[in-house]
């Protein structure tokens, strides 16, 4: 298919610009993946329960499988690849500091989700605020202790900027 | 994967988006946050030839306060507004506490920094959160089609079926109204879901006002156990005129309330268990509103 069922998308992806054609019904999450070659954001449910894609949009955490890659155009979009690019970023440091992650599909999300709620205005950072920031992001492993243990530390150190 | 194609549109005016909506009727679809449309293609329970996004329409992005033709105090928000921006806007938490609490409650996270309360009122889920609270608020829905023609209709007018409502094909949701709730009230609201972030299975609102001790208005809303959420006027009633105004039978009346709704199987939870659960969140919710507002003595 091609014309009017396809679309120039453009837009920022880890801090370099991104033009690509797309069809309008891919979403993001697979244009991420299969087109930018970014495979942090992983496809778990495909359908915004598990939160395994999130990434950032204009800072906030959304779910890359329940939007169109059109929908992104003229946006930022941080992916887990984008945060501390030299393997400084406080927030990852306190998860393998914590051991929190056992087959590590889920924790890009959960790192995601975490730094929006680390970045968002009043964020309650007690464990039960962190638990309700990490509700949408399923760990099948369990590690769910761990990863609110490596949060909290993250958010004590300064809110996980690096 | 979305298997059925169609035209993607991003109008940037209101005016743009009513021509598209007006060419295309039936054929066309709003896209807001996405969050209940675009897993709706995905399953393609939804096949449309057009998706008009409205999100780079600037106007229908906005929260502020003005006051309706009586004087009275009220908020308005824009149909694009975010639940996350419901959530954290102090005007929001100041005007209409309930609205923000909703928010803050409605799925997860992503879900709320994507969500809109535009798209959340048209999808009409009768056991949508937002759906819930509109109508124990007493929300104006503002809208506009094709040829600029706008009205405001009652949330409690608004709902006509599970996920239908009184929406044309070319009519656009604008903003939604809501009256500020001022000192001497108090709200709840109360939800059952099977895990955090699910739907609701039973949801209540309660907003009550009191003065000088005594009961002096409460409005109650429940969703998810008929085709629409649902105001319960009479057990409104029954609080307001209880024979004894001082110490109103919450349990009672509430309880009343629960066994006269007209409930069906959920594939989740069985219609009897459904009752119990609205019995339980009705109580919960009214004696928790009426204690907020300062309680009765």
């Amino acid at each position: 298919m091609s014309g009017k069922w396809k679309r120039q998308v453009s837009f920022t992806v880890n801090g370099a610009s991104q033009s690509l054609e797309a069809d309008v019904r891919d979403t993001l999450l697979d244009t991420l993946r299969d087109r930018v070659g970014l495979t942090g954001p992983k496809k778990g449910c495909d359908e915004g329960v598990c939160g395994a894609c999130s990434i950032l949009l204009d800072g906030r955490a959304v779910c890359s499988c329940s939007m169109l890659a059109v929908e992104a155009h003229g946006s930022n979009v941080v992916t887990i690849e984008g945060l501390g690019k030299d393997g400084e970023d406080r927030l990852q440091l306190s998860f393998i500091a914590h051991d929190a992650m056992q087959c590590g599909f889920c924790t890009p999300g959960q790192i995601i989700a975490a730094r929006s709620f680390l970045d968002s205005p009043g964020a309650d950072l007690t464990a039960e605020g962190i638990k309700n920031a990490l509700s949408g992001n399923i760990c099948r492993c369990g590690c769910y202790a761990n990863i609110i243990e490596a949060v909290l530390a993250a958010a004590r150190s300064g809110g996980g900027e690096p | 994967m979305i298997l059925s194609p169609f035209e993607y549109h991003a109008p940037t005016t209101i005016d743009e988006a009513l021509r598209l909506l007006s060419d295309y009727g039936d054929d066309s679809r709003i896209l807001a946050g996405g969050q209940s449309l675009i897993p709706l293609l995905k399953l393609n329970l939804v096949e449309v030839g057009h998706i008009v996004d409205i999100k780079h329409i600037p106007e229908l992005s906005s929260i502020g306060l003005e006051a309706d033709p009586e004087g009275r105090e009220m908020l308005r928000v824009g149909a694009l507004t975010r639940h996350s921006d419901l959530e954290r806007s102090e005007i929001v938490r100041k005007a209409v506490p309930l609205l923000a609490e909703t928010a803050a409650g409605i799925g997860h996270q992503m879900v709320r920094n994507r969500g809109t309360i535009g798209g959340s009122l048209a999808h009409s889920d009768p056991s949508a959160d937002l759906c819930t609270a509109s109508i124990a608020l007493d929300a104006a829905i503002n809208t506009v089609s094709a040829g600029g023609k706008k009205r405001t209709v009652k949330a409690g007018e608004f709902f006509e079926g599970p996920l239908s409502n009184c929406l044309s094909a070319d009519e656009l949701i604008e903003s939604v109204t809501f009256p500020s709730t001022g000192p001497g009230s108090g709200h709840s609201i109360k939800k059952f879901t099977l895990g955090t972030g699910d739907f609701p299975i039973v949801v209540v609102c309660a907003l009550a006002t009191v003065r000088d001790g005594r009961l002096a208005a409460i409005a109650i809303s429940i969703g998810g156990v008929g085709g629409t959420p649902l105001r319960l006027k009479d057990a409104e009633q029954a609080l307001l005129s209880a024979a004894s105004p001082e110490t109103p039978d919450i349990g009672t009346i509430t309880g009343k309330a629960a066994s006269s709704l007209v409930i069906e199987d959920d594939p989740r939870v069985s219609a009897p268990y459904k009752r119990k659960l609205a019995a339980t969140l009705l109580r919960r919710s009214v004696a928790e509103a009426i204690g907020k507002a300062g309680g009765i003595s």
